[in-house]
């Protein structure tokens, strides 16, 4: 036997979280009110309704892009973005050339302010694993064929500086406004496994 | 295939952990596959296909299961894939050994 | 570490399964999880780095078998203890009243909690992990580099597929802190990061298409001249 008794967690994960909040307030460490304005914050506020604005900002105006893509950062913040997970931002673009795909092959890193909380499968092994090896499969699982003379960048974020892809705009959107852009880029554009449609 | 088998040089392992007069084999199951695997024909699967049919088993199961577990997958997996038998048959088999069990309580 | 959350080029990982609609959390214990580690985490009872590497540590089954909450879960309950904020003791005594187990509401406090009004301000201001330090770069954009052959046993942001590859500095995002220190609680050792790029040949050999690339960021300690 072991020569201390350890008593093993609740195997009910919701029992064991609510245990540990319960700890933590009851030692002063965190205030309810708090953990319900985080929630708040990137359950509801934060997402890539964000960044589908910035990239119709930068669709719209080719000195905000021009700005955008020097220094990612202060432009984004222009549009009232910002904070963690997102302070040192870098927007690539997507061109006719290059194509551009996000993956943190170490853990989960993604631009929080401009994009929220990463999706369970950005996160999972097999996009980990996948991404930096076989991108163009990876690609084609999400439907998108990149062909053979276009250059497939991936980025894989190792640092602390956080990235986002400026999807290429369609065609057919040259008489659309700010908004009615951003509410064709999908955050999966955004992470460069989608391509940005036109309807 | 950079596969979760591929370990060299890998962290987090844990110790060594050798058990001191191990027997040759733990359990009477054991003893079992280990007989099914030598006996089956070098005509049916070579040792490269079996090794292979361990490397493609799901990561977190490889780290889980132990050693003769693996040989068992395999065989199963081998087998259906040679086309030995098929996974209906196989599921049957379970199901029979199951109440040969609960009816010889 | 090479530890099994190093899985940059791994084989036998399966579909990638995205959920449609993927709701942000999955259920209530998902979001509670999320707010605790956050305001932990803006409290400053830990960093990045120490955190990452409590994750890493976890054996490789429990890490490919547990979701990435359940990680955070069983993780900061360790860092916590580890920093001393409460002991397993402690952990134990409201695991035994779990049925059931209520706040007991705000308690006397230390003083380090985040109030919910510095919610906004903590979170979109952030806190860049850049530093105000005069370092030389050891490189500049155009240099030829190779990442250096390391095998930490602790921390590191160096992924396996890349150590001992050739690649091109790209660009010099200025100085950082270095997680191999910061993670074991060994100091700053601020130090430039690049951004290198690495054609894919060079990383996965002949059969990788000929235009592909890799651009990954890297700190000088993980660099050699090529």
């Amino acid at each position: 036997m072991a020569d201390h008794d350890h008593t093993e967690p609740p195997s009910d994960t919701a029992l064991r979280v609510k245990a540990l909040e319960s700890l933590l307030l009851e030692k002063g460490l965190v205030e309810a009110d708090t953990l319900d304005a985080i929630i708040q914050l990137y359950e509801h506020n934060v997402g890539p309704q964000n960044g589908a604005k910035v990239v119709a900002r930068a669709w719209s105006d080719p000195d905000y892009k021009a700005r955008l893509l020097a220094d990612a950062t202060p432009a984004i913040a222009e549009l009232g973005y910002g904070g963690v997970q997102g302070e040192d931002m870098v927007v690539v673009e997507n061109t006719s050339d290059v194509h551009n795909l996000l993956v943190c092959t170490l853990c989960s890193c993604y631009p929080w302010p401009v994009l929220g909380l990463p999706p369970v499968w950005y996160k999972a092994a097999p996009y980990r694993a996948r991404a930096v090896s076989e991108p163009r499969a990876v690609l084609k699982e999400f439907g998108v064929e990149i062909r053979e003379g276009v250059e497939v960048r991936v980025w894989d974020s190792t640092a602390e500086l956080r990235y986002m892809v400026l999807p290429e705009r369609p065609a057919g959107t040259e008489g659309l406004g700010e908004d009615e852009l951003a509410a064709l880029v999908t955050r999966d554009s955004m992470i460069g496994v989608a391509l940005v449609e036109s309807t | 295939m950079n596969g979760i088998h591929d370990l060299g040089g890998m962290h987090g392992m844990g110790p060594v952990n050798p058990e001191t007069d191990e027997p040759v084999f733990h359990a009477d199951w054991e003893r079992r596959v280990f007989a099914l695997m030598m006996a089956i024909p070098g005509s049916v699967y070579n040792i490269d296909e079996f090794r292979h049919a361990i490397e493609r088993m799901e990561a977190a199961e490889y780290l889980s299961t132990s050693y003769y577990e693996h040989w068992l997958h395999c065989l199963e997996v081998l087998m259906i894939e040679k086309g030995q038998f098929e996974r209906a048959e196989l599921e049957a088999a379970w199901s029979n050994a199951a109440s040969a069990a609960n009816g010889s309580a | 570490m090479n530890g099994i959350h190093d899985m940059g080029g791994m084989h036998g990982m399966g579909p990638i399964n995205p959920e449609i609609d993927e709701p942000v959390f999955h259920a209530d214990w998902e979001r509670r999880m999320f707010a605790l580690w956050t305001a932990a985490f803006a409290a400053g009872m830990y960093n990045d780095n120490e955190f990452r590497f409590a994750i890493e540590s976890r054996s490789a089954e429990e890490y490919l078998s547990e979701s990435y909450y359940q990680h955070w879960l069983v993780c900061m309950e360790k860092v916590l203890i580890d920093k001393g904020q409460f002991t397993r003791a402690d952990l134990e005594a409201v695991w035994a009243n779990a049925p059931g187990t209520g706040a007991s509401g705000g308690g006397a406090g230390s003083g380090q909690a985040l109030p919910a009004d510095q919610v906004i301000p903590v979170f979109m201001g952030g806190a860049s992990a850049r530093i105000d330090a005069d370092v030389a770069p050891k490189f500049k954009a155009g240099d030829a580099v190779v990442a250096r052959n390391i095998n930490p046993a602790g921390h590191t942001r160096l992924p396996r597929y890349l150590r001992g590859k050739g690649g091109t500095i790209e660009k010099d995002h200025g100085v950082f802190g270095f997680p191999d220190s910061m993670a074991h609680g060994e100091g700053e050792t601020p130090q430039h990061v690049y951004c290198v790029r690495f054609d894919a040949r060079e990383v996965w050999g002949e059969s990788a298409p000929a235009r592909d690339s890799f651009y990954v960021d890297m700190w000088d300690d993980y660099l050699d001249p090529a």
